[in-house]
Parts: C-alpha cells; sequence; structure tokens
C-alpha cells in the first residue's frame, strides 16, 4: 500500500464497494426481485422462543415445506385471534422439532403436524432428512446474547435489501446457478434446483409463492420435474422401522398431551401426477390412516373436505398464496365443527367470515 | 462475539471511537478492558469468571514469584498458578475426555462403572488464554522478566480482544510493553489494519466458510467408502478451510491490533510453502509452536541431553500439542504423526544428508525451529517446490486424524484415498469439486510464491488503484458470500 496515497485508496475502495453493491441491488429488483428474510436457523430460533405462549393465545405448526406454503399465518391470525408459530423448516418430516417439544417441559399449547409422507415417513433420523432441523435445534440451545443481537440487525437489513437472502443470492447460490452436470449417483441439496422465483419469506417464517413463479409455466414445469425426480428417490419405511417411528411419534405425542398439550395432523394438498405418485407409494391406509389409529391423534386429510379437495397446486406441491388463505379458513373451521378446537379471542365478525 | 458478525462490526467502531476520543490513556485502556470482557461474555457471560480467576491467580503468583527467594516457596507458587491454571483447563477441556477413558479402562479390567453424563461446555479459547497466563508465570519463575506491578495492564494483556480467543498466543514482553504507552493507530496503521482485517474475514468467510466447508463437511460426514478422488477432495478442502479459518483469525486479530495502534506477533506464514516439518513448524501456528518449545520442549531437555531423549522430547512436545488442540485420542495422533515426521526428517538430516551438525546452541536452536528436510538451495527451486508439495501431502495424511470425528471414519477416509476401499462411491458435485481444485492450486501456488515475503510487502509495491481493486473485491466477495454467524474452527480450542 502507497502510504502517499492512503486517502485516494480507501476512497477508490469504497467507491468500488458501494457501486458494486447499488448495482447488484438493482439488477435484482429490475428482475421482479423483493427483498425477504433467510428462512434459516437464526430465524427458526427467534420464531421458537414464541412456543411459550398460553394454549389460547397461539398454536405451534411443525412439519415441512407444505404447512409453510399453504397456512397463511394473517388469515389464521385474524380468524382466531391467535397466534400462529410457525416452526416447520423446509424439507424436514417435523419429527426431531416434535422430540424437542415433548421433551421441553414448558411447551402446553396446541400443536399441529404437518404430513408429507415422503418426508413423514422416511428414514428416522436420517443425516439427509433432518440435517437443517438438527441445524436448527443446536443453534437454539446453543445461542450467545453476540448471536442474538447479530441476529436482529440481520432482521433489519434483510427485510430492506434484496441481495441480502443468502440462499438465494449468496455467493454458493449464485455458483450453483452454473447448474454444472454431476456424476451418476451424486446426490445434490435441493435447493440447487429451486428457482429463485418460487418462494419468499416473511418475518412470521410464512413462505408464499411469488407472482413471478405462478406467471411462469417453465419454472413451474421445471419444480414439477424436480418433486417427480424427488418422489421416485422415496423409499418409504415398512416393517419394524416404521412401527420403531410411530412408537417414538406416540411417545412424544403423549408427553405433550400429558401436560395439557393439544395435537392435530394435517394433510395438506397436492395435486396432478404427483399425488398419484404419492398415493402409490404411501398408500393411505398403510400410512395416514394406520398413524392416526397408532397415536390416536385426529388428523385433517384435506382429500376429506370439499373445501379442500379441490385446491389446485401450481407445481404439485404447494399452494398459491390466495389458496393458502382458502385452506387455512378451511383448516380454522374444521378444527372448530369437527375437531372441538376453541379460539376464545376471536371475534365475532371473525365468525361470521369463517360460517360464508 | 466472532469478527465475521454485525455485532462485532457495531461493536468495533465504537471501540474505535472511545479509543480516538481525547480520554487519558488510563482510560482508554479501562476502555479496552471492558470491551475485551464484553467481547468475552457475549458467548457465555458466566465463563467471564475464569477469565478474571486466571488473571488474578497469574497477576499475584507473579508478584510473590519474582521476589519470592525461598527455593521451596517459589515451587509452592508455581505449583498453586498450574494447578489454578491446568485445573481449569482440564476440568472444563479434558474432563468428559478423562472420565471416558477411566471408564473404559475399568470396563477392560471387568468393572462396570457407569457415572453420569459429564455435560461439561467448553469456555471459549480457554486453551489460549491458559497458555497466555502460563507463560507470564513461567517467565517470573525463571526470573526472564520483571512482574507486571499494574493490575489493569496485567488484565489486559490477559484479555485483549483481539487475540483472547484464537490467538496468537502473545508473549508478556511483546504485549504489556505497548500497555506503558499511549497507543493510537497512525492513518497508515489504521488502514493497514482494515485491509488485514478485510483480507482476515475474505479467508474464513469467503474462502474457508462458503467455498471449501460444505466439501470438507460432506467428505467427513460420509458413512461409507468414497472414491479416491473424492476423498482427496475433501482432505484437501479441510486443508484449505482450517488454514484460511484459523490464519484469517490471525490476520484479523492483527489488523484489529493495527487499528487500535499495537502491533501483535505474526501467526502463520504460508505454511503451504514449507519444506520439511520443521520448516511447516516455523510456519503454521507460530506463537504455538514457539510456546511448546519455550515452556516445554526446552525444559524437558531439548537437544542438550543426548540423541535418543531430543527424540523422546520431540514425540512428549508433539503429543501434547495434539492434545493442546482437542480432548480426543485423534488429536493425540495428529501430533504423534506430526512428532513422527520431524523425527525422521532429524535422522534424515543427521544421518543420511550428512550436513553439518549446527554447533550446539543451548536453547536457541531446538529441534522444532531447525532446518528441513535438506538444505534449500537457491539454484533448485523446483526441487525444493517438489520437497513442498510433498511435505504438503504428508500434511493432508495429517488433517484426516485431526478433522475426523473418530478413528473408524480417519481409516474410512484414508483407506478410500489410498485406493484400498471398495465399492467406493462419488459424492461430491461437481461445482464442489471445482471450488476446492481451484482454491487449493491457488493457495499453494500462492504460498510457495510468497513463501519469503508478506501480504504488506507485496501491497505496498503494488500501485494503489491495483491495492484498491484487490481490496475491494474482498469487501465485495464478503458481502455476497453473507457468512456472517459460523464461529471459527479454533474456538474450540
Amino acid at each position: 500500500m502507497e502510504t502517499r496515497y492512503l486517502v485516494q485508496t480507501s476512497i477508490l475502495t469504497l467507491a468500488l464497494v458501494i457501486a458494486t453493491i447499488v448495482s447488484l441491488e438493482m439488477y435484482w429488483r429490475v428482475r421482479g426481485f423483493t427483498p425477504t428474510y433467510n428462512d434459516d436457523k437464526v430465524l427458526w430460533s427467534t420464531t421458537r422462543k414464541q412456543v411459550y405462549k398460553p394454549a389460547d393465545e397461539a398454536t405451534v405448526f411443525i412439519g415441512g415445506s407444505r404447512i409453510k406454503f399453504d397456512l397463511d399465518v394473517p388469515t389464521w391470525e385474524k380468524l382466531t385471534g391467535e397466534k400462529a408459530i410457525q416452526l416447520a423448516i423446509v424439507g424436514t418430516p417435523g419429527r426431531l422439532i416434535l422430540r424437542d417439544l415433548a421433551n421441553d417441559k414448558n411447551f402446553k399449547g396446541k400443536l399441529i403436524i404437518d404430513v408429507a409422507e415422503a418426508q413423514f415417513f422416511s428414514f428416522p433420523d436420517s443425516a439427509r432428512r433432518d440435517r437443517l432441523a438438527r441445524e436448527a435445534l443446536a443453534y437454539h440451545y446453543d445461542e450467545t446474547p453476540a448471536q442474538k443481537a447479530s441476529a436482529y440487525i440481520n432482521y433489519f437489513l434483510e427485510s430492506r435489501l434484496v441481495f441480502l437472502e443468502e440462499g438465494k443470492y449468496g455467493l454458493t447460490s449464485l455458483l450453483n446457478d452454473l447448474k454444472l452436470t454431476n456424476r451418476p449417483g451424486v446426490n445434490v441439496s435441493p435447493g440447487v434446483f429451486t428457482p429463485k422465483e418460487f418462494g419468499v419469506v416473511d418475518f412470521n417464517r410464512q413462505t408464499s409463492i411469488t407472482p413471478m413463479f405462478l406467471a411462469n409455466p417453465k419454472l413451474q414445469q421445471r419444480q414439477k420435474e424436480f418433486w417427480t425426480r424427488g418422489i421416485k428417490m422415496a423409499s418409504p419405511i415398512k416393517g419394524d422401522t416404521l412401527h420403531i417411528f410411530l412408537e417414538q411419534t406416540k411417545k412424544a405425542i403423549e408427553k405433550i398431551r400429558a401436560r395439557g398439550g393439544t395435537i392435530v395432523f394435517v394433510r395438506p394438498p397436492s395435486d396432478g401426477p404427483y399425488i398419484e405418485m404419492e398415493n402409490r407409494l404411501y398408500p393411505r391406509q398403510k400410512y395416514w390412516d394406520y398413524l392416526l389409529e397408532y397415536t390416536n391423534i385426529p388428523g385433517i386429510h384435506y382429500a376429506d373436505y370439499p373445501g379442500t379437495a379441490n385446491l389446485i397446486c401450481a407445481e404439485w406441491s404447494h399452494l398459491s398464496r390466495q389458496d393458502a388463505a382458502i385452506y387455512t379458513s378451511q383448516l380454522v373451521k374444521i378444527l372448530e365443527e369437527e375437531k372441538g378446537w376453541t379460539f376464545p379471542k376471536k371475534s365475532k365478525s371473525t365468525t361470521q367470515i369463517i360460517n360464508r | 462475539m466472532v469478527f465475521n458478525s454485525y455485532t462485532f462490526i457495531a461493536f468495533f467502531i465504537i471501540i474505535l471511537i472511545l479509543h480516538n476520543l481525547p480520554f487519558s490513556w488510563k482510560v482508554k485502556k479501562i476502555n479496552l478492558l471492558l470491551a475485551s470482557y464484553i467481547f468475552y461474555a457475549a458467548w457465555n457471560p458466566p465463563f467471564i469468571i475464569l477469565l478474571w480467576i486466571s488473571t488474578l491467580i497469574d497477576y499475584f503468583v507473579g508478584l510473590k514469584l519474582y521476589d519470592e527467594q525461598n527455593p521451596a516457596k517459589r515451587k509452592w507458587l508455581l505449583a498453586a498458578s498450574l494447578v489454578g491454571n491446568l485445573g481449569m483447563l482440564g476440568y472444563f477441556k479434558y474432563g468428559g475426555f478423562m472420565l471416558e477413558n477411566f471408564v473404559a479402562l475399568t470396563s477392560a479390567l471387568g468393572i462396570q462403572f457407569h457415572p453420569a453424563e459429564p455435560n461439561i461446555i467448553l469456555p471459549v479459547g480457554i486453551s489460549f488464554y491458559t497458555f497466555q497466563t502460563l507463560s507470564y508465570t513461567l517467565d517470573m519463575y525463571r526470573k526472564t522478566s520483571p512482574p507486571e506491578k499494574s493490575l489493569l495492564d496485567f488484565s489486559l494483556f490477559v484479555t485483549f480482544l483481539p487475540q483472547l480467543v484464537a490467538g496468537p498466543i502473545v508473549r508478556p514482553g511483546e504485549l504489556i510493553p505497548q500497555f506503558k504507552q499511549p497507543h493510537v493507530a497512525t492513518r497508515e496503521q489504521l488502514m493497514k489494519g482494515l485491509f488485514l482485517l478485510s483480507l482476515g474475514l475474505f479467508m474464513k468467510s469467503v474462502l474457508a466458510d462458503t467455498l471449501l466447508a460444505a466439501s470438507a463437511d460432506t467428505v467427513f460426514g460420509a458413512p461409507m467408502p468414497l472414491l479416491a478422488l473424492d476423498a482427496w477432495l475433501g482432505v484437501l478442502a479441510f486443508s484449505g478451510q482450517i488454514f484460511f479459518d484459523f490464519a484469517g483469525y490471525s490476520t484479523c486479530a492483527i489488523g484489529i491490533g493495527y487499528c487500535l495502534g499495537f502491533s501483535l506477533t505474526e501467526n502463520f506464514k504460508y505454511p503451504y510453502a514449507a519444506i520439511g516439518f520443521s520448516d511447516f513448524w516455523r510456519r503454521w501456528h507460530i506463537t504455538l509452536s514457539t510456546w511448546l518449545r519455550d515452556y516445554l520442549y526446552i525444559p524437558l531437555g531439548g537437544n542438550r541431553k543426548g540423541e535418543f531423549r531430543t527424540y523422546v522430547n520431540l514425540m512428549v512436545t508433539m503429543l501434547l500439542g495434539g492434545l493442546w488442540h482437542g480432548a480426543s485420542w485423534t488429536f493425540v495422533v495428529w501430533g504423534a504423526l506430526h512428532g513422527s515426521y520431524l523425527c525422521v526428517e532429524k535422522l534424515i538430516r543427521e544421518k543420511i544428508v550428512s550436513k553439518p551438525k549446527p554447533p550446539e546452541q543451548a536453547i536457541e536452536a531446538p529441534v522444532i525451529v531447525q532446518a528441513s528436510i535438506i538444505p534449500v538451495s537457491k539454484s533448485s527451486s523446483f526441487n525444493n517446490f517438489l520437497l513442498a508439495l510433498f511435505t504438503f501431502f504428508l500434511v493432508n495424511v495429517t488433517w484426516v486424524f485431526f478433522r475426523a470425528e473418530d478413528f473408524p471414519t480417519a481409516w474410512r477416509l484414508l483407506s478410500s484415498m489410498f485406493g484400498q476401499a471398495s465399492n467406493g462411491i462419488a459424492i461430491l458435485a461437481t461445482i464442489d469439486m471445482i471450488k476446492v481444485t481451484v482454491i487449493v492450486v491457488c493457495m499453494v501456488i500462492a504460498h510457495w510464491f510468497m513463501r519469503n515475503t508478506s501480504v504488506m510487502e507485496v501491497a505496498r509495491n503494488m500501485k494503489w488503484w491495483a491495492v484498491s481493486i484487490v481490496w475491494s473485491l474482498m469487501i465485495i466477495a464478503l458481502i455476497v458470500s453473507q457468512k456472517s454467524s459460523d464461529s471459527f474452527i479454533y474456538f474450540q480450542f
């Protein structure tokens, strides 16, 4: 560094950095992207801290991506007068989170568990399926005061700048966009195939399909092909493995119920050839029905209700934001009318909306 | 608090402002001390008590030790400090490990002993600050330097935030004298400091975390045999990751020191350009290797008690050096491998190459810092490069034990690397293979060309606009990589 030019060096460096960052931000915005939150372990942990609200003030949701897309948090909160605590993690079956809540003696609330068969009935504790849940839990219990502070600075910046969403615009993601062909047998993370346009995440961890994705049949087709590849690789658990898993699930559920907690399983919609493959690999009687019977927990299968049976998934697996609002209002209605759930904090006007 | 976080950036700006306000030097030092405690407490507040205990024990023992004439009392004072410091280190770092081995031993003897899980949390950086305070007490015992009278200066020496949790392990004589006079960065020091801070963060966040860590994790986490190519790339990825992570931290620490007007000891000097293992240890974690040399190898007798004892001392030093890194037998094997390499190198140098033996220089030329396998000749640069590559190859073999969770993983990976595994599978994506190859090749070449110079020396000879371009590219990559919360690997040591 030439000592005589220290000021020039620093000014040029600063100018180059600012110019590049501004250009980058403008580039993504011009392409139609909007600021979104990193759907990571930090945001999960921030949400996890809310589970201790009294049962008449909140419901916790766990599972995979379906409930993250299909539950419309504002609709839920408007209709029930209660908070929706979204703890589902994309690509995971929710079983580690269930066990975590079961072992947390202070959790006594209402819990809704999303069952997407290919994830829920995958091999227990599989390193790949449960990795994100494991990391989220480890972070949550080991979070330092400095990390907490950093999280809030992160949220402030992420909600204002598009390029700060690591999963889409980070260096790793940009390199993955090269989409180089892999050697046979090499499995890569699903995130590599998911188009950037697919979803955005709110601070409450709700994920929504973007209008860009809904307007682009090519992207939808790409995502459909990806889901198809994924389901073809699914290996349903059977026999002893299934029984061990169901027993673990039952034990966890009983712990929560013993403390006064309430639990319902939900099977959100899927669509097209994808649901056919799901039904073939995971026949309802052998998996969904058996799960409800074994655990003695009520369930809400989308196909059983006219209000949800005909909802269409743009890429066969997740609902658009508009349909998520419909699905959510139907879910609240079924919970109240059929499953005996009450929402004491809801106003009279919301009752009218639901009954419409 | 980690350097690669938004919290630290905000925190550091406040420190810099406070340090440049017109306060008295004493107030500035108190600010730095409080900032260092906050920096440490931001991980786990209760553990700050350990830091205070370590500081107070060594401060008072140091004062007494230096003046005490009675040899028996001096030994008792030294023992008090050793028990206090090594006791804490032993309990927090090695408690679980010792219990585990005790249970294994009793089980081997047919005694069934099932103690409760110890569940001990390791305080961040305990190995670093324990060694730093120990060096002070040992210096007092040996009367090699006078004791520090000011508790403020001594506390700041133990706690100074840039190097508190992951080194460099600074000696009292290198840092305490700097606290005696007001130190505020000149414009040049500030720029140099910010440049090094950017470089260190780039090494850590971009190269280690974003580009290499995933490949190393994938390969070391694979429960099955791999193709030799994948196994080697995973180990090479870790080789790069650990260097960029640890050297990145040291570079940040030195940069922060400069920003505050202080200079800290260099800890890395292009280790993958080392020709032989004594050369490697002159370049890798320099402050630890010199610490081990001065406070372990030499007191054990160094190379002054005959050939056999020299080898024994060398092995003991490296075994303990391995154990310093972590409470696991895999680290001991890592240390044993390095010790063996050093012994073989010394043997080759003395018996085969017939290089004239250097004169016994008492404590100044212990094995760890002596010459390389073969005398380095300027005219045989290519041969030397090949020797450096051979050294790098052997270093990579040792990293397998350093990174593997357990011995089965290490053996599985080694057999994959050397083509002994049947049914090995491909595991790395093409993009990851390219990332690892490009970075590791560039790293080795850069180390070779930089082996006799330094980053600042190179930057000094560059045009100012070229420095700006390189600097801004590093910052842009840092911002785009967006890895802001991963801890440095060496924190766990």
